[in-house]
């Protein structure tokens, strides 16, 4: 029996690690952000229609509050990793949630921004839920986090799966051998076509079949979500995406209860 | 009430959930790409993009080159100011310039595709012309009455590395 507490607090700690290497990350290069640099908001601004532009959102990416903003950032996370399951914690994911939202606005968001937004607001609705006892509430944080990463996977898996360079296994070769989304060790391992068409089948079977480990016994699951935290450190190692890794992890433990959930229904009875 | 907003939010999730999944087929305009963003209605394809099909250069590696030219008109060597290089072993753990480098970059892809238009003169006040621009200015510093010109190339795969100019800017006074 997987202890809901002991999930919500492990995920915690994990968005926790994430945000602070996020923010750690933007505060080391401000210099690009800054007012009249190539990605200054005195520029960038113009791609936002005139409501975005306004004097608040101008006034929060100017170059005084910006960083403050990141630094809360890094507060909240940091807060989050240490406070336990409360009103407190509570408020460090609420402020979390507050500055990624205008940390993607001022930038882009990236897939890891993107998970880690999801887990946020998953790990809001249980941690009410927790507070406020109410079993519903908790369930749906988990379902909102569960079925986001197992639609996630699927749809990744089963858009590779229908491009032929995918299965063919050229897509990785040229992927990985690219300096942008590749290094020296994934340029000489795809080179040989054997080994590129392992991988790419490899990641399209786990990433296409991963809702169906929901079903499975717990090793089962266990070990497709070992299976898809090495891809990430990989992608990390291969790409240099680093933040995508905590990001995702961060959703495992939701991930394990909502197979919890799904496997105490007595499906039988309900049919 | 309260159970009756509990079962609400949990009616949302799941309409949430069927959105996101009717989403992954179906591209939306700007406010869709917004609810993308803020992960309410999020779109997950993971190099997995038709266009990786369409396009011949979906993996080639972009570099942004800028030059310089005197009052006489004299034009000096290019320099590299965005090249794509061997990935250092501590990126797994620290990448700060990750984000700043690939916002450059989708800048630099964003001229190339849009071919003939990006030569136009109007094209000079877009967005993704000035930042690039101003990228150059923010690296180097040309002198009074020198002009700056700056160049796309990219590079496909590891050996030999063939370069191709996909783009080559105005002049620009400083």
């Amino acid at each position: 029996m997987i202890n809901p507490n002991t999930m919500l607090s492990a995920s915690c700690i994990l968005l926790g690690l994430w945000g602070m290497l996020n923010a750690s990350q933007w505060l080391a290069s401000s210099a690009h952000w800054r007012a009249e640099a190539a990605l200054g908001w005195d520029l960038q601004g113009l791609r936002f229609s005139r409501l975005y532009r306004g004097r608040w959102l101008g006034a929060a990416f100017g170059s005084r509050i910006f960083p403050a903003i990141v630094v809360l950032h890094f507060a909240a996370s940091l807060l989050l990793c240490i406070l336990p399951i409360g009103w407190g914690a509570f408020s460090a994911l609420l402020i979390l949630a507050a500055t990624n939202l205008l940390l993607i606005l001022r930038s882009y968001a990236d897939g890891g921004d993107k998970m880690a937004m999801v887990v946020t607001y998953g790990l809001l609705l249980q941690m009410i839920g927790e507070i406020a006892a109410q079993p519903l509430l908790s369930l749906s944080g988990v379902l909102w986090i569960g079925g986001q990463l197992a639609l996630c996977y699927a749809t990744s898996g089963l858009g590779k799966l229908i491009l032929a360079g995918w299965r063919n296994g050229a897509v990785p070769r040229d992927v990985l051998s690219s300096f942008m989304y590749g290094n020296y060790l994934t340029h000489i391992l795809v080179k040989h076509r054997i080994i590129a068409l392992t991988l790419a089948w490899a990641i399209i079977l786990l990433e296409s079949l991963f809702p169906l480990a929901l079903f499975a016994p717990l090793p089962v699951l266990v070990a497709a979500l070992c299976g898809m935290g090495l891809l990430h450190l990989s992608i990390a190692f291969a790409m240099g995406l680093n933040t995508y890794v905590f990001a995702f992890i961060a959703a495992y433990p939701s991930v394990l209860l909502l197979a919890q959930h799904i496997q105490s229904v007595s499906w039988p009875n309900l049919l | 009430v309260a159970e009756l907003l509990v079962w609400l939010v949990l009616l949302a999730v799941i309409a949430l959930l069927l959105l996101s999944v009717w989403r992954q087929f179906n591209l939306l305009g700007r406010r869709g790409q917004l609810l993308d963003s803020l992960s309410i209605i999020p779109q997950w394809k993971f190099f997995a993009l038709s266009t990786i099909e369409t396009r011949e250069d979906s993996f080639d590696d972009f570099h942004l080159l800028t030059r310089f030219a005197d009052g006489n008109g004299e034009a000096e060597p290019w320099q590299s100011l965005l090249w794509n290089d061997e990935r250092k072993w501590f990126h797994i753990l620290w990448n700060p310039y990750l984000r700043a480098n690939s916002e450059i970059q989708m800048r630099m892809m964003h001229i190339v595709n849009s071919g003939e238009a990006a030569h136009s003169e109007i094209y000079q006040t877009s967005l993704s012309y000035l930042t690039v621009l101003r990228h150059c200015l923010d690296n180097v510093w040309p002198s009074e009455g020198s002009a700056i010109q700056f160049a796309i190339v990219t590079t496909r795969g590891r050996h030999e590395r063939p370069t191709t100019v996909r783009f080559v800017s105005a002049w620009h006074t400083a």
